[in-house]
């Protein structure tokens, strides 16, 4: 363990590149988030914002540098522990396409505790997983009739709030959404936001947004342009 | 496991691409079987083509040779067995009984073979079975012929019909035309040479040659055929005589007697052996044979592969969701190659049912028509080792879908593509 254990997530002195020809290049000097809270990473798609949050979740890892998340280094876990870290603690909701769209939607919302047997253990104690995922469910305005369906019958909005039912189950400690609202109506955006802040008052786990949304900044504890923290660099010959 | 429920859903959601996997295996699972099957339907039959006989004794020659002729009719003896010898063997004490066969004579390109009427009784195939009668009688009057299933089959002869026999074995050539003969009998269906046999007996082959001389018809001599059915017929010489001794025990001895032979060269062979030694050299072709069908096995597998391979696209959401809710490559691996075995294990037994229900289906049809008779019996051990090595195949054919897929994983990172 180390003795930043207040924060969430400490990266410094990152430096990546894709591999392959594409020459896509991150470099990060510091971005520290305190446990708790809930932050807004501002930037445009292609500001890296992805490979900011790979880095984070440890889906890849960094040439140089380090990260630590909740105080556990990353870069000293093996490969299959970083993916059982990743399952433990942290909750992901993409901007669209999150579900498995042949799963039912329960099935879908349970899936991350076959990962992780400690949110298991969490999700069990409030009455049963599956108990568990449908008070989730039905806290998001997803009533009990759409349970059982096919994730890909539903709607897109639906599919959205779906996807964060399944990052909040077993209160992981921190939940990053990439864009989760850039595929919902403006006047679904808030009303999404709010379900979401809802649930989070509940488990108290730190929220990493990232959007180009600057309008939803009000309801964060801090807004950081994703510009002031990484430097990216692409291969002219390559950009299309 | 839930993980596993949804990679069935995902399977079942790809039921069509699956299925056709599925059949793509098991047809060439069931053309491997059953070249497998037909293969030792083949080789068990070619080895009972001749069983019962202890001993074929003919005019020296090798053992492959004396077979052919004897056996096979192909080709002719370099020389025949005297009359003279044939009745000394046939008063040895150790022999059981001794069936004279004569052949020399033919009828449109099938064999006539002159013998007795023990013949028929005394000629095994396949582990002790008869000749048996499709129709009619065996001969009893001196022109009376006895065909072999192919033969009146092929040729379209009934019971009754006038034969007439080719004096050699040319298809042009002098004729026996005064002297036809009738069918009295035809014979079933045994998948041995003798389907393509035309039986006489051996007096009616000396009757034949009555007025010829030298290999040619005596001109103006013409006897009549109730004049010969009065006179005794006795040959001078037969081309081979089967043997059964009173003891297996005295083959080897009895062999070396008639080797031995002072009055005149002579060999006996055993049938058995001989048969033996002759599938050894036309055995090559089966391995050819079973060589194609595993090839085919091959195909099939690497068709299942190119499938895996081009759902990846698809499913590299799929494979991303996986990966962000924390599902490692060990996860990922062991779903795409599980599909893999999955496919093939279906194919397999899929392909072993319909090998069997065909077997089961077609093999009065083949028996009777072939006349190869196949045994359905439990895969052998040696067919359950090929099942294994399909399956192997396929898990193995799986791990390259899966790495890639876990490579294009890592590539994506958190990006979910659409």
């Amino acid at each position: 363990m180390s003795t930043t254990t207040d924060d969430a997530v400490l990266m410094h002195g990152i430096d990546y590149h894709w591999p392959g020809q594409s020459g896509f290049t991150l470099r990060l000097e510091k971005l520290s988030i305190p446990r708790g809270k809930r932050v807004l990473l501002l930037g445009a798609s292609g500001s890296g914002k992805s490979t900011l949050l790979s880095l984070m979740t440890g889906i890849i890892s960094p040439l140089k540098g380090q990260v630590s998340i909740l105080g556990r280094e990353m870069n000293k876990l093996s490969n299959s522990a970083r993916d059982r870290y990743r399952a433990e603690h942290f909750g992901i909701v993409f901007q669209m396409f999150n579900l498995l769209p042949y799963g039912s939607v329960l099935d879908n919302v349970v899936l991350p505790l076959s990962f992780a047997p400690e949110r298991k253990a969490r999700a069990e104690a409030g009455g049963g997983v599956v108990a568990e995922a449908a008070r989730l469910l039905n806290r998001l305005g997803l009533e009990k009739a759409l349970h059982g369906r096919r994730a890909s019958a539903l709607s897109i909005g639906q599919q959205q709030r779906v996807a964060v039912a399944r990052a909040l189950i077993g209160s992981p400690e921190i939940i990053v959404a990439d864009e989760p609202t850039s595929a919902l109506d403006a006047d679904r955006r808030q009303i999404f936001i709010d379900l979401l802040f809802s649930q989070l008052e509940e488990t108290g786990s730190t929220l990493i947004m990232v959007s180009h949304d600057e309008s939803l900044g009000a309801s964060f504890d801090e807004i950081l342009p994703l510009a002031d923290i990484i430097d990216t660099a692409e291969k002219k010959e390559e950009a299309s | 496991m839930i993980i596993f429920r949804l990679a069935w859903q995902s399977l079942k959601n790809r039921w069509l691409t699956a299925l056709l996997t599925i059949l793509a295996i098991s047809v060439s699972v069931m053309l491997l079987l059953s070249v497998e099957k037909i293969r030792h339907g083949a080789r068990a039959g070619f080895a009972g083509t001749v069983s019962g006989t202890d001993l074929i004794v003919g005019a020296r020659s090798g053992s492959m040779q004396l077979l052919l002729y004897s056996v096979f009719r192909i080709g002719n003896p370099s020389n025949n067995l005297t009359w003279r010898s044939y009745k000394e063997l046939a008063a040895r004490k150790e022999v059981s009984w001794i069936v004279p066969i004569s052949l020399g004579d033919s009828h449109k390109g099938y064999r006539v073979l002159g013998t007795t009427k023990e013949y028929f009784s005394r000629y095994k195939f396949r582990a002790g079975q008869s000749l048996s009668l499709q129709k009619g009688a065996f001969f009893d009057d001196l022109f009376d012929v006895v065909l072999g299933a192919d033969v009146a089959r092929d040729l379209g002869y009934k019971l009754g019909d006038q034969i007439i026999i080719a004096h050699g074995i040319g298809v042009i050539g002098s004729k026996h035309d005064e002297l036809p003969f009738k069918v009295s009998g035809i014979l079933a269906k045994s998948g041995t040479p003798v389907d393509k046999t035309l039986h006489v007996s051996l007096k009616a082959i000396e009757a034949i040659h009555v007025d010829w001389k030298g290999g040619y018809k005596i001109p103006g001599q013409s006897t009549p055929a109730d004049r010969l059915r009065q006179v005794t017929l006795t040959p001078k010489s037969i081309t081979a005589a089967l043997v059964g001794l009173q003891s297996r025990m005295q083959i080897f001895s009895f062999q070396r007697y008639v080797n031995e032979y002072r009055s005149e060269p002579l060999s006996a062979i055993m049938p058995a052996v001989a048969l033996q030694e002759m599938w050894t050299l036309i055995g090559t072709a089966e391995n050819a044979l079973l060589a194609i069908s595993a090839m085919v096995v091959v195909t099939a597998i690497l068709g299942m592969m190119t499938m895996i391979l081009s759902t990846l696209n698809e499913r590299r959401r799929e494979i991303s969701i996986l990966r962000s809710i924390g599902a490692g490559p060990g996860t990922i691996i062991s779903l795409l190659v599980s599909e893999a075995v999955i496919l093939t294990g279906a194919g397999i037994a899929l392909g072993l049912a319909t090998t069997y229900i065909t077997l089961v289906s077609v093999r009065e049809i083949v028996d009777a028509r072939y006349g190869l008779l196949i045994d359905i019996t439990a895969p052998s051990s040696s067919e359950m080792l090929i099942l294994l090595t399909i399956l192997v195949g396929g898990f193995l054919a799986g791990l390259l879908p899966a790495w890639r897929s876990y490579r294009l994983s890592v590539a994506d990172g958190m990006l979910v593509r659409t």
